[in-house]
């Protein structure tokens, strides 16, 4: 049986701001309140599930999965941080969670060349085009190599270019742990990359 | 041929450009005398501007599935609203109800400041300013030889029992010295002669062994809260309540635990270990987790004394700190952290007021919880807490008029879990009544 009940505050304050009432609709399951929520947060939670998963024909899967995890999580949302690093939070955690999956499903030692190839997009691409589409896949097999919560870390501030400040924010992990997984994170992958003919060019040749 | 290329670790630091105005300096001239570490930066430049540039190649916003949003509705709506639990309580929120609970409130608040306790109580500074700025994670409670400790390692200077050591803040022993903390967040840290640790830059966060022996002493960690931890350049130590030595000497580090358990991670490998009381572990350069036999540690501490340094030092406690008035600690199952923190500062309470009312559905979660468990009857929850500098809480005791400690830790962690506005002039005191009613 639910029991209603009352927490009686020192003073009523009951005006919440926008995010808080926008939260509280969802939580009343005012489906208009979650869609409203979807529409400004899907572009920043695709980019981010896109970036630490690399060409993966289930980002649209995973972008999804995340929005029914935060509607599911909606309840937990404490307002101790940002609605919009919350998310976030949610966001990469499911991401991660895919990877995870994804690593048990694979046998085997992952290598570098053991992408899938990408799925063929409409027309056909320049040949600067494929160039990078080549580094990008050689790039995510490399990631591959990496632990998730290392994955993550190298994407969000290598290629997103998020500061580590902002990473442990949305990771929930002390700043400390994010530079030293960042560092480890780099120092393997540098080295990949590095012995990558495809990037040597950019990498610098010659190798001292 | 350089013999001295500075570390991969500290070229990403100064690729960054996170080096301290003196080292990057320093690598800065170092990097001119020395063609191969140029050259290795240099690698490490372009490889950072090829990833960046791939970053720009993907799209800004992937883009949408056309029927993504309604594929989402749709399985949203067969879920039904999230967290049916607490829903209930979001209902009186809206309009008519608004009144009727401010109708109920307003005599409830009379009634709590007739009983001659402020709502928000907050301490004007005292006399004496606060020697650090920043946030305070730990106090020096006693130390003995030789024992530095400041803001960075640049500005150290000689340690005194008192000092209040802020975030990201350093302490560093010398050969006979020995030190202890006293940390904020809860728990003790003695460290061993040669020794430098360097503080989280805020309470709840991991301490960096750069070198020497540390002995551990955490008081449990509530649910929800982050667990201590440790970092070496090698490893990673967490706790929950444990006692445990940390020794980090030639790359590697060793971790002997003697009450509770601890996560011991490789950071090289990821490989990790659970090592429990009893038993000890050691992790070098190479990654790999290895059993050592318990006790091992205690060599590299050789001339200091084995059992409890504590026992050894003088320990000369901060100035009396005002401690919150009123009724003695509850000796229960819950262990009151060590109170390191004199609140002088002020605080805005409306704004205190603001933050804790965000939080009036975890507080009735906490509640319903109890009158499931217990019985629907009134309790009334008087928390006193201190915030710290960052707005974080530090100690907090929570009374309540029933005998329920999982109520009172429930109400604990929810306070806890709440950012606060930082305090001005240093740690604030508030208290703060709440009345629960079914």
């Amino acid at each position: 049986m639910a029991v209603a009940a009352q927490v009686v505050w020192p003073e009523a304050i009951l005006v919440g701001s926008e995010t808080e009432n926008l939260v509280g609709r969802c939580l009343t399951g005012d489906a208009d309140a979650f869609r409203e929520l979807y529409r400004n947060h899907r572009p920043h939670v695709a980019r981010l599930v896109q970036r630490i998963l690399g060409p993966d024909s289930e980002v649209e899967d995973v972008i999804q999965e995340a929005f029914i995890q935060i509607h599911r999580s909606l309840p937990s949302f404490q307002g101790s941080s940002l609605l919009s690093t919350w998310i976030h939070r949610v966001a990469v955690n499911v991401a991660l969670q895919h990877i995870r999956r994804r690593k048990r499903q694979r046998a085997g030692p992952v290598t570098m060349v053991a992408e899938p190839p990408e799925p063929s997009s409409g027309d056909p691409a320049p040949e600067e085009d494929v160039l990078w589409r080549d580094r990008m896949r050689k790039l995510y097999a490399a990631l591959d190599t990496l632990s998730p919560k290392k994955r993550a870390v190298f994407v969000l501030h290598e290629i997103e270019g998020m500061s580590a400040e902002d990473i442990a924010k949305t990771m929930h992990a002390p700043l400390i742990t994010v530079r030293t997984r960042l560092f480890y994170a780099r120092k393997a992958l540098y080295a990949l990359l590095a012995a990558d003919p495809s990037f040597h060019e950019l990498v610098g040749g010659g190798g001292g | 041929m350089s013999a001295h290329a500075p570390e991969l670790r500290r070229l990403f630091a100064f690729l960054d450009g996170r080096l301290p105005p003196r080292d990057q300096l320093e690598t800065r001239v170092h990097l001119e005398a020395c063609p191969a570490c140029r050259a290795q930066l240099d690698v490490l430049r372009r490889t950072r501007g090829a990833l960046r540039e791939l970053g720009e190649r993907m799209p800004v916003v992937p883009p949408q599935n056309p029927n993504a949003e309604a594929k989402l509705m749709q399985e949203v709506a067969r879920r039904g609203a999230p967290g049916t639990r607490v829903q209930w309580w979001w209902l009186p929120v809206t309009a008519g109800a608004t009144l009727l609970l401010a109708l109920l409130v307003l005599p409830r608040l009379r009634g709590a400041s007739a009983g001659g306790e402020p709502v928000t109580e907050t301490v004007a500074p005292g006399p004496e300013a606060p020697a650090a700025e920043g946030d305070r994670v730990a106090t020096v409670v006693a130390l003995r030889g030789q024992v530095e400790d400041g803001v960075s390692a640049e500005a150290l200077h000689p340690g005194k029992a008192g000092d209040d050591l802020p975030g990201s803040a350093v302490i560093r022993t010398g050969g006979d010295g020995e030190a202890r903390l006293a940390l904020a967040a809860g728990g003790e840290i003695a460290l061993g002669p040669a020794t430098t640790l360097v503080l989280p830059p805020d309470a709840q966060g991991v301490l960096r062994l750069d070198g020497g022996t540390i002995d551990v002493h955490v008081t449990p960690r509530k649910e929800g809260e982050r667990p201590f931890g440790v970092e070496t350049a090698v490893a990673r130590i967490e706790a929950i309540g444990t006692r445990f030595r940390v020794v980090h000497a030639a790359g590697a580090t060793s971790v002997d635990v003697s009450e509770g358990k601890v996560r011991f991670v490789s950071l090289p490998s990821d490989e990790e270990q659970l090592v429990a009381a009893g038993k000890a572990a050691r992790v070098d350069g190479s990654g790999r987790v290895a059993e050592i036999p318990a006790g091992s540690t205690l060599v590299a501490v050789a001339e200091a004394p084995a059992e409890a340094p504590e026992a050894a030092l003088t320990p000369e406690p901060p100035a009396p700190a005002p401690e919150p008035p009123g009724e003695a600690v509850e000796p229960g199952e819950v262990e009151v952290p060590i109170q390191v923190t004199r609140a002088r500062g002020t605080i805005d309470g409306a704004r205190v007021r603001a933050r804790v009312s965000r939080q009036r559905g975890a507080f009735q979660s906490c509640y319903a919880d109890y009158m499931m468990r217990v019985a629907p009857q009134p309790v009334r929850v008087n928390a006193k807490f201190i915030v710290l500098d960052d707005g974080s809480v530090g100690s907090i005791d929570v009374n309540l008029t029933v005998e329920d400690p999982t109520l009172a830790q429930c109400v604990e962690r929810v306070f806890r879990a709440i950012e606060f506005p930082r305090p001005q002039g240093g740690p604030a005191r508030v208290f703060y009544p709440i009345d629960l009613s079914p």
